[in-house]
């Protein structure tokens, strides 16, 4: 029963982390130029503050810092191989049956 | 004697004359080279490293790269399988409710007795 609830807890946190990333790919263009702008020198200082504030108000789940990258079999947010998108224990499972092309365990 | 002093301080000036215009020449097409580098390539050129928007404005746009994180699930598309979740969810709450563990009916949770013990003692 625990381990269900666990299981479930991380498919909700991935899907929370999902939902994440649509709005940091809604949001990126707006946020980059307003990033741009405040950094400009040749604009006036009012300009730049507005910028600024236009940056503060985004909505702070388009924000790319946070997104974490999960393991995308088990949602584990730590030890995550960006390569294969998913963590240590699953890759080692994984590459040990040969499930993952051209991934062979070295011994010499 | 003097004459000798001069030549030789002569001589010292004009070797530096003629090592700061090599200097001079070298400077500029050092920077004609830059120049030329920075239109070719399309670069823009700083050399006073001021603070600018181009630093953000130069980086790749990643955010579709980022959505595509997660794979769409394909159980979610597969009709038979979402059924068969539905009908365990269904069992699942059958069971409990046959054990005394389903939901409360309206006014008899815990928060509406909470309420109603709070209520009474003022009236």
């Amino acid at each position: 029963m625990a381990r269900n609830f666990s299981v479930l807890a991380e498919e909700k946190r991935c899907m929370k982390d999902h939902n994440r990333r649509l709005m940091a790919e809604k949001f990126e263009v707006k946020r980059k130029l307003y990033k741009a702008l405040v950094r400009d020198p040749e604009l006036p200082n009012e300009l730049k503050e507005k910028h600024r504030y236009k940056l503060a108000k985004l909505p702070r789940n388009s924000s790319f810092t946070r997104i974490r990258n999960r393991c995308i079999l088990t949602g584990r947010p730590r030890a995550v191989y960006q390569l294969f998108r998913m963590s240590r224990i699953c890759f080692r499972e994984l590459a040990s049956r040969g499930a993952l092309m051209g991934i062979k365990k070295a011994s010499w | 004697m003097f004459n000798l002093r001069l030549l030789k301080a002569c001589i010292s000036y004009k070797e530096m004359s003629f090592g700061s215009l090599k200097s001079v020449l070298a400077e500029a097409a050092i920077k004609g080279v830059t120049e030329a580098r920075a239109r070719i390539f399309g670069h823009i050129l700083n050399p006073t490293g001021q603070r600018s928007a181009h630093k953000i404005l130069r980086k790749k746009l990643i955010g579709e790269k980022v959505s595509q994180w997660y794979p769409h699930d394909i159980r979610h598309d597969d009709p038979l399988v979402m059924a068969r979740q539905e009908q365990e969810r269904l069992e699942k709450l059958e069971m409990l409710k046959r054990r005394g563990k389903g939901p409360p009916k309206k006014g008899q949770g815990k928060k509406a007795a909470k309420r109603n013990k709070v209520s009474t003692p003022g009236k």
